[in-house]
């Protein structure tokens, strides 16, 4: 047994002096965090779990005490009875190519926004159960963003609509298809005469444009209008304004070296491009292979950003100012680089001239590999300024695709006009294919009682939602595991959409069929329609003219390869005139609503994975807030403290356009721009379910709190309240002049796991410049703190060469490989892909904001997001964490457990033996990094059984009672061990048969899994790079997961003038970890 | 006064004792009953077509793949589909009672519900591809198949059971093509002599082939 000496509060405390001594930032968690916050200590940082995650729920009282056990004697008398008769369902005719137990693959796709996202997706027997990128694909490569990961749980929504419906006497009552196909056959009769509006979603689908033409050819009177989430599509927009046509940026990262962002969020998995853009940009981070190839170490990015994101997380030098302003600075940015726009002029401050002049330096010297891109936030204008800066300096790393769209317009004036058209009575038919108007469009456009003037108003869509309730009639949309269709990639590459399983509710069609309908008045296949749109692109564009294997070969693979969209170079584009760009009044205050980070547009917000998958940068889970800064919060009177471990903040209350109001918690969120308030899209919802909800037999009603999440109805409703009709009709995500009240309620509970698992203030995440690493490779090493007088050479590795371990454990089955893992922190951005990725195949439940509040979150990998420095300023950088067992060889948990239920496997993994485990929580205690899960109650038993479809067969079900954590994806090593051992060979490392599910959902190769027997695996590989560190090596647990540092590339200048919080001043170093300073008057979180 | 007779000072000692005898046998009779001996070994469900495995696998002598087929290639050994059993019976037997329901399932495409016999926890993961590849005889977890008109479940199924192989391979291998010839290693018992050679051999083959049956927690259980 191993005893250590534990850190004392002195020597944390000479840990501080020596980081402040280096010039080494503070690492924090949260404003609380960084002040010293009253109660702060006590409620986290010296607590290792929260009350919650200690004990029981509080008052168990002698009522139920008394219950539970005359329960227990009266449930006695039963215990004799036999187990209940399994039954076996072989199929009556076999698939040839299903074999039971072993899972098949097929590619498929998911349309999001506009575009196809290429994947392969895994299904058990005709059951799909993960999905995952395409590893043939040009844009995926076998990564999938956390969009795709969760999108396979919106299959089995128990809340999904199930039938089609029609109002009959005011009341929505039960239909189906054939009936929906003869009302259309009616509509369709009076075509010519018709005045049809369609509000569609924006659809990748070649199959869809032909059918939209075609029905603009049979209903002559029809207005089409593509709604996208933020209303306009800001960026085709622009780039019709700088090249006359709408045209998609590709921005090639990896040959870039500077790069500036203009509010643009381009790595957040909301970018319809997130997973190329990752995983160039990273490539642009690797100072290892760039210097190699004799370029500049490292990218730089400039980010100016209205809120903190993971983009800004990864950032260089990062600006925070309001959405508005960003557009005069990027103005400013192009005049400084002699590009003449005519817009106002701003008074820059010192630090933002300051980054100005420095980065028109970086950009004239990078001679055409500089990346200008600006976000959803920002006006079309700006999207054309960025494009004609790629034009003159971005020439080598930008191009544009021309997808050969039709000329867009700006939504505003098409809405106005429809919805005018709508009111005076002289729309006929309303067709909201795929979008929910009531819900999304703003407040001020009165479309719901527009929509109440329409004779005939049909709804497609996956939910019975807002816009459904009002709707003459409902088509429930198929998911696209469970129709066929069509797609182009962001780079234009076409994929097929093909299903996997049949709807699972018979009235569930695509939009295809729909569409199909509405033109001929038939039931129209969607096989046929996509079939019948491939014919022509045989014909067209092949060698081999026969359909059917061209058909075959397209299913097979996905997509057809060759199919990208042609390029144009960013030189063709035109300097925008901004002197239309309105001045910015820096007093007034702005909201800018963005798509959030886990619920997109509202499309997953009845996803449970999502809803407590948290935010990036606030933590935040089953909630939406309005983020503001300190000094704004100040401004308003709100504050937000924390009481007894929980955040409770005070509530704003938001008029917006057309005097809507909306009243959301506030959010203190260190580094974001004064006088501007963040919300996100999604949250408010009010959906009907078609879920019966079984009451709870007697024996649960006794036993168990009822702590099922789905029990009260659609997940979704009543979590957070709805923003989408705030915003303006003008431009949806900004609202320069918004009204902020404080109002009633000082007590609103927000959950927030930025402070769960705490590691007492150590520093935790390493960093470094590249200008230090390439200068002294080793330089992180230093930091490397072991405690003195500790005899390190008594804690061998178990699995080493020189030790007696490897001789006791012998010679046995699956020693011959030894797993670990790499984290590579310079790529990793924190959009949580493996998170998700990790909830899917592990089948890990998902318990609730009470019970996350507890402290009880069960994800098995967490992402810990650290701010840094800028304690003072206000303006603190950021890095991303994940974080999971370590698989620690000297594993502290192992030697507490009483009952030996997590033991060391000989392939060196630490594995947990759930059907051993008594539920001490020993364990999780002795976890130095707080990775351990347990379970509270039996989450999984009363999920609906639609979401047990979705669950994983090869990963064991956990009980109440059992605790849990990540085992490296066991399942699917041993799945090829035992092949490999059939097949009589070993293992290979070269062609990767074994991945972990976090590893093949990254797009950006942070996560390396592999063998470490092997001295040329990649892991292996990544381990010697001199940036590799293990976490808290000081306590010699000798973790399997280490760590590589993360880099950094600031400029000099800005260094030097102190703009960089990574940098610390000795002055700034705030107090740490038993420092006995002052907390904050006013306490911050 | 007494109350008590003189032969009551036995008392103490007799409840003691009773006790004590009345705890070894709850502690024996919960060894006993609560064993996978006791209630796995002899359950034999009633199944929804009196399907005869002695007369298929015994008189028959049909192979144990020809029906469960994925058995070297999957987890599972599937139960098969309707369609073998109509590979012979839709040309014999056609008009037999007992077969209703499999020429139901067949016309209707609905799968005949058969009752599953042998159970293993759910929290253990089992492959039948990597036992019956190395040559661990089918006749080692389900018995003599060929023998039973109605299959029963022939082993405990626990994992002391299984670990009983695991520990010494030697006594249970056979080569693995003979892996469903039910009798093989019975006839090998038959003759003391012939056994103790066989086990050696095999000892022989697994120091060759390296066969090493995991006992660790891991290989079976995540």
């Amino acid at each position: 047994m191993i005893e250590l000496d534990i850190l004392t509060a002195s020597d944390v405390a000479s840990d501080d002096a020596a980081r402040a001594a280096k010039k080494q930032p503070r690492q924090w968690r949260s404003a609380a965090d960084r002040d010293n916050a009253p109660g702060y200590d006590q409620a986290f940082r010296k607590r290792e779990f929260l009350d919650g995650a200690m004990g029981e729920d509080p008052h168990p009282d002698r009522r139920d005490f008394l219950k539970v056990m005359g329960a227990s004697i009266a449930l006695a008398g039963i215990t004799g009875c036999r187990r209940p008769v399994e039954e076996v369902l072989p199929y009556a005719r076999k698939p040839e190519t299903v074999i039971p137990g072993i899972a098949n693959y097929f590619a498929t796709a998911m349309p999001l926004n506009g575009v196809s996202h290429a994947l392969l997706v895994r299904s058990h027997e005709g059951r799909p159960t993960k999905v995952e990128g395409n590893p043939e694909h040009p844009v995926s490569q076998g990564a999938s963003g956390v969009f795709a990961q969760a999108s396979i749980l919106n299959l089995y929504d128990p809340d999904r609509s199930r039938h089609a419906r029609n109002r009959v006497d005011g009341d929505m009552e039960e239909s189906d298809w054939t009936s929906f196909v003869a009302a259309m056959a009616q509509v369709r009769q009076q075509a010519a005469a018709t005045s049809l509006v369609v509000l569609a979603e924006p659809d990748p689908s070649p199959t869809a444009a032909r059918l939209r033409q075609q029905v603009e050819d049979t209903f002559p009177g029809t207005r089409w209008i593509t709604l996208h989430p933020q209303g306009d599509d800001s960026q085709a927009l622009g780039t019709q304004l700088a090249f006359g046509r709408p045209l998609r940026p590709q921005y090639n990262f990896s040959e870039a070296d500077v790069v500036v962002s203009f509010d643009a969020d381009f790595l957040g998995a909301e970018d319809s491009h997130s997973i190329h853009n990752a995983r160039e940009y990273m490539q642009s981070r690797r100072v290892e292979v760039r210097t190699t190839s004799g370029r500049t170490p490292m990218s730089r990015l400039y980010a100016v950003e209205s809120t903190y994101t993971g983009t800004g997380g990864m950032a260089d030098h990062r600006l925070a100012m309001k959405a508005g302003r960003v557009s005069l600075f990027a103005a400013a940015v192009a005049s400084a680089l002699g590009l003449q726009t005519g817009a106002p002029q701003i008074e820059l401050t010192e630090e933002e001239a300051a980054v100005v002049d420095a980065l028109a330096g970086d950009v004239r010297e990078a001679s055409g590999r500089a990346v200008f891109t600006a976000g959803a936030a920002q006006p079309p204008r700006i999207h054309a300024l960025c494009a004609a800066l790629n034009g003159q300096f971005g020439t080598q790393a930008v191009e544009y695709l021309d997808p050969g769209a039709a000329p867009v317009q700006p939504v505003a004036s098409q809405l106005r006009e429809a919805v005018a058209e709508m009111s005076a009575g002289r729309t006929d038919v309303l067709l909201t294919l795929g979008t929910n108007p009531v819900h999304s469009l703003p407040a001020e456009l009165g479309f719901a009682a527009a929509m109440q003037q329409v004779p005939l108003t049909v709804h497609f869509g996956t939910w019975r939602d807002e816009t459904a309730q009002l709707a003459d009639w409902h088509v429930p949309q198929a998911h696209y595991l469970e129709s066929w269709g069509d797609g182009r990639s962001y780079d234009g590459t076409f994929t097929i959409v093909q299903p996997l399983i049949a709807p699972l509710y018979a009235d569930a069609h695509s939009a295809l069929e729909v569409l199909g309908a509405l033109i001929t008045g038939r039931d129209v296949s969607g096989y046929d329609l996509v079939r019948e749109s491939f014919a022509d692109r045989v014909t067209a564009d092949f060698a081999d003219q026969s359909f059917e294997n061209n058909w075959r070969t397209v299913l097979h693979d996905g997509f057809l390869p060759g199919t990208q969209f042609p390029t144009v170079p960013a030189s063709a584009a035109s300097t925008p005139d901004l002197s239309q760009l309105a001045p910015v009044n820096d007093e007034s205050i702005e909201m800018v609503v963005r798509l959030s980070s886990t619920l997109y547009d509202g499309r997953f917000s009845n996803n449970a994975w999502m809803q407590e998958a948290p935010d990036p940068i606030t933590k935040i889970v089953w909630d939406n807030v309005a983020a503001m800064s300190a000094a704004t919060a100040r401004r308003l009177g709100v504050s937000s403290g924390i009481d007894k471990q929980t955040v409770r903040a005070d509530t704003v209350t938001i008029t917006g356009a057309g005097n809507a109001t909306v009243t959301l918690p506030v959010w203190i969120q260190p580094g974001h721009p004064d006088n501007s308030i963040s919300v996100t899209l999604g949250y408010g919802r009010e959906l009907l379910s078609d879920r019966v909800i079984k009451d709870r037999n007697i024996i649960a009603r006794i036993f168990d709190k009822d702590v099922d999440i789905y029990r009260p109805g659609p997940l979704t409703n009543g979590v957070g309240s709805a923003v989408e009709g705030l915003r303006s009709v003008n431009f949806f995500p900004v609202m320069p002049g918004v009204d902020v009240r404080k109002a009633e309620e000082d007590d609103y509970r927000v959950v927030t796991t930025q402070d769960h698992g705490s590691m007492e203030g150590r520093d935790i995440v390493r960093m470094l410049t590249a200008e230090q690493y390439t200068q002294d490779p080793d330089f992180i090493q230093d930091q490397i703190h072991l405690i003195e007088d500790t005899p390190w050479e008594d804690f061998p590795p178990l699995w080493g060469e020189s030790n007696g371990a490897q001789d006791q454990i012998g010679d046995v089955m699956y020693s011959a490989n030894q797993w670990g893992m790499a984290v590579d922190l310079n790529a990793c951005h924190g959009c949580n892909a493996c998170v998700v990725a990790c909830q899917a195949e592990n089948n890990i439940p998902v318990v609730g904001k009470d019970q996350v509040g507890r402290g009880r979150e069960m994800s098995w990998m967490r992402m810990d997001r650290y701010y840094v420095g800028g304690e003072e300023t206000d303006r603190p950088g950021m890095v991303s964490m994940p974080m999971m067992c370590q698989h620690c060889e000297n594993a502290p948990c192992e030697q507490v457990c009483p009952v030996a239920a997590t033991v060391h496997s000989p392939d060196g993994l630490n594995a947990m033996i759930y059907n051993r485990c008594i539920g001490t929580r020993y364990c999780a205690n002795n976890c130095p990094y707080k990775v351990r899960r347990y379970n509270f109650y039996n989450w999984t038993k009363t999920l609906p059984i639609e979401v047990q479809m979705q669950q994983n067969p090869s990963v064991t079900i956990r009980y109440r009672g059992v605790m849990e954590k990540c085992t490296m994806c066991i399942h699917r090593i041993r799945q090829v061990q035992q092949y490999a051992h059939i097949e009589d060979r070993d293992l290979s490392s070269e062609d990767i048969e074994y991945v972990s599910a976090c590893q093949e959902a990254c797009s950006t190769g942070a996560l390396v899994f592999g063998d470490l027997a092997d001295p040329d695996s990649e892991v292996n590989r990544v381990k010697r790079n001199s940036r590799n560190y293990a976490l808290l090596a000081e306590l010699a647990v000798r973790p399997r997961v280490t760590y590589l540092a993360r880099l950094r590339n600031p400029h000099p200048a800005l260094v030097a003038a102190g703009y960089d919080p990574f940098h610390a001043e000795d002055g700034h170093h705030g107090g740490g970890y038993g420092s006995e300073e002052s907390p904050a008057e006013t306490l911050d979180v | 006064m007494q109350i008590f007779p003189r032969n009551a000072n036995a008392l103490p000692a007799v409840s003691l004792m009773g006790a004590g005898m009345g705890g070894l046998l709850v502690v024996l009779l919960a060894w006993y009953y609560l064993s996978p001996e006791f209630y796995e070994v002899g359950y034999q469900p009633e199944q929804p077509v009196p399907y005869n495995h002695a007369f298929h696998a015994g008189e028959l002598g049909m192979d144990c793949r020809y029906c469960h087929n994925h058995v070297e290639q999957s987890p599972h050994a599937n139960i098969p589909s309707t369609q073998t059993c109509m590979n012979c019976h839709g040309q014999i037997q056609t008009q037999s009672a007992a077969l209703l329901p499999v020429r139901e399932s067949w016309a209707t495409g609905e799968p005949i519900e058969w009752v599953q016999v042998t159970h293993l926890a759910d929290y253990a993961h089992f492959s039948h591809a990597a036992h019956v590849n190395v040559g661990v005889s089918c006749a080692s977890c389900h018995g003599r198949v060929d023998q039973m008109e109605v299959v029963y479940v022939a082993e405990p199924m626990s994992m002391a059971w299984c670990l009983e192989c695991h520990r010494a391979p030697a006594e249970y291998l056979v080569p693995p093509e003979e892996v469903t010839n039910l009798a093989y290693l019975d006839e090998k018992k038959e003759d003391p002599e012939v056994w103790d050679e066989y086990v050696a051999a095999n000892e022989v083959r697994i120091e060759q082939e390296g066969i090493q049956p995991p006992q660790n927690c891991s290989a079976c259980h995540y």
